[in-house]
């Protein structure tokens, strides 16, 4: 009995150890962040619909001119009123003199309904709280890229840092990231697609969370697969230099896919 | 005057709950009902959280845990189970708890820390050997697992061949849709069962209806 109470302390002591370790090191903060930052993406798309669905019953008029949702709300949150929008202190928020302008007459002669004090009150608290949120995004992902850049440097960038940070947080951690062929990296994120195709034979995906990068994104659609193979090497690459060697070779790499994507889009 | 029935060793009913005494009096581990019969404190074994209570509930013939029993649990994530089990086995069992999320672990380290009978560590049931140096010199009466991975048997089985007593016992929580997403659940089932039964006796298998979807829990006996 002895013998279990000396290995119960020993091993409880030890599974401490290795749970704080498990934690501590900058990897899992940084998937913390990314999900947050995917987080307060939908929280604020959902509030700047609910705004802007309050606002088009007093001025419905201003989501057809101004599509931008942070500068619709900034318009919402500064201006509020209708009396206020005139050419000139809209183009303090909006830098677009055309549609300033056109703003000034419609808000003049618009087909929204009357609201009261009260209401416009809410609507505005409203549009600053989503304002802010936009903001926290915006120092979340600034310190998601300083991470990112530190704990995987060349990984991040080839592929951005929030990328980065999203695709670490998918894989689980960068052991498991570093392990993973250039094929898997290709279509990561993109479960239901490569389920959905191994299981009725639906065609299989080109790109999984790489389709949100700069370069797969830029170009045309017919070559999106051969960008994203093209974008998942290099980052397969990167990645194990990231875990194993630490060296930085990004400067390299990025030139390889430079010359390698504008070859691609010579050839289409 | 409320009644209580012994239904296994350390296993009581009341009415139509599951409970176990509790070794830790006064302490809830994960939010359970507490209740006090006589002298005694029993803690409520919900089925919905645990699938050896779901066992017992759907009619397991046997629970193989005794006072002092030596157990090994793979899989024990937050310790619900785990818990009751330490209730049943009291001061003189041990049960090694063995899980490879760090996350979980955490919260089941606060479990260990009030019951002296659990004994946590983190480790992969797919590599029996890892864990070799931790367990050597106990003898295992049962082995109980529930993780969700892909060859659920061969783990049962590697583990069983390295750890497990002859004539222990074993209980595998099958969970079929961690097998595959697509077959019809009893086909997986009964092809993970004739898996074990090279080296094993079945004694049971169980439907989790209605508390877990899709899963069964075989008792079964080492050859």
């Amino acid at each position: 009995m002895n013998k279990a109470a000396d290995l119960r302390r020993k091993l409880m002591a030890k599974t401490r150890k290795d749970v704080q370790e498990k934690f501590s090191g900058d990897e899992s903060h940084l998937v913390k962040a990314v999900g947050l930052i995917q987080t307060l993406d939908e929280i604020s798309n959902i509030m700047f619909e609910q705004v802007r669905e309050w606002y088009a019953l007093y001025f419905p008029e201003l989501e057809r001119k101004v599509k931008d949702p942070e500068a619709y709300l900034r318009l919402v949150y500064e201006l509020t009123e209708k009396e206020n929008f005139t050419q000139k202190k809209v183009s303090e928020f909006y830098k677009n003199e055309k549609v300033a302008a056109e703003l000034e007459t419609l808000a003049k002669n618009g087909v929204g309904a009357e609201a009261s004090k009260e209401t416009i009150a809410e609507i505005k608290l409203l549009s600053l709280n989503s304002l802010n949120l936009k903001e926290e995004r915006k120092f979340l992902s600034n310190y998601a890229e300083n991470i990112a850049k530190k704990i995987m440097p060349n990984f991040s960038v080839i592929a951005g840092g929030v990328l980065a940070g999203k695709m670490l947080a998918k894989a689980g951690s960068l052991k498991k990231l570093s392990m993973m062929p250039a094929s898997t990296i290709q279509i990561l994120g993109a479960d239901k697609a490569i389920f959905a195709h191994i299981k009725s034979g639906a065609k299989s995906p080109k790109h999984g969370l790489l389709f949100q990068h700069p370069i797969v994104s830029s170009v045309p659609k017919k070559l999106k697969g051969k960008a994203a193979k093209l974008v998942a090497a290099k980052l397969t690459i990167a990645v194990k230099a990231d875990y194993f060697s630490k060296e930085n070779i990004s400067e390299k790499l990025k030139q390889d896919l430079e010359k390698k994507v504008s070859a691609l889009k010579g050839t289409k | 005057m409320k009644k209580i029935k012994k239904i296994f060793t350390g296993v009581y009913k009341l009415d139509n709950y599951l409970l176990t005494k509790n070794s830790v009096p006064g302490k809830r581990t994960y939010g359970e009902e507490l209740i006090k019969i006589d002298d005694n404190e029993y803690r409520e074994w919900n089925p919905f959280r645990s699938k050896l209570a779901a066992g017992i509930k759907n009619g397991l013939k046997e629970v193989p845990i005794e006072e002092g029993s030596k157990i090994l649990y793979l899989g024990s994530a937050e310790g619900t189970t785990i818990s009751h089990i330490s209730d049943i086995i009291g001061k003189k069992g041990l049960i090694f708890g063995v899980d490879i999320s760090a996350k979980v672990m955490q919260k089941f380290l606060y479990i260990c820390e009030t019951r002296e009978n659990i004994v946590p560590m983190i480790g992969d049931a797919e590599q029996p050997h890892s864990y070799r140096n931790n367990l050597a010199g106990f003898s295992i009466d049962l082995l109980y697992q529930d993780v969700s991975q892909r060859n659920q048997a061969e783990i049962f089985l590697k583990n069983s061949r390295m750890y497990l007593k002859r004539n222990g016992y074993g209980l595998l929580a099958i969970k079929a849709r961690s097998i595959s997403a697509k077959e019809n659940t009893k086909d997986i089932i009964r092809q993970e069962i004739s898996k074990l039964k090279k080296e094993f006796k079945v004694v049971q298998t169980l439907d989790l209806k209605p508390f877990d979807k899709d899963h069964a829990l075989v008792l079964c006996k080492k050859k």
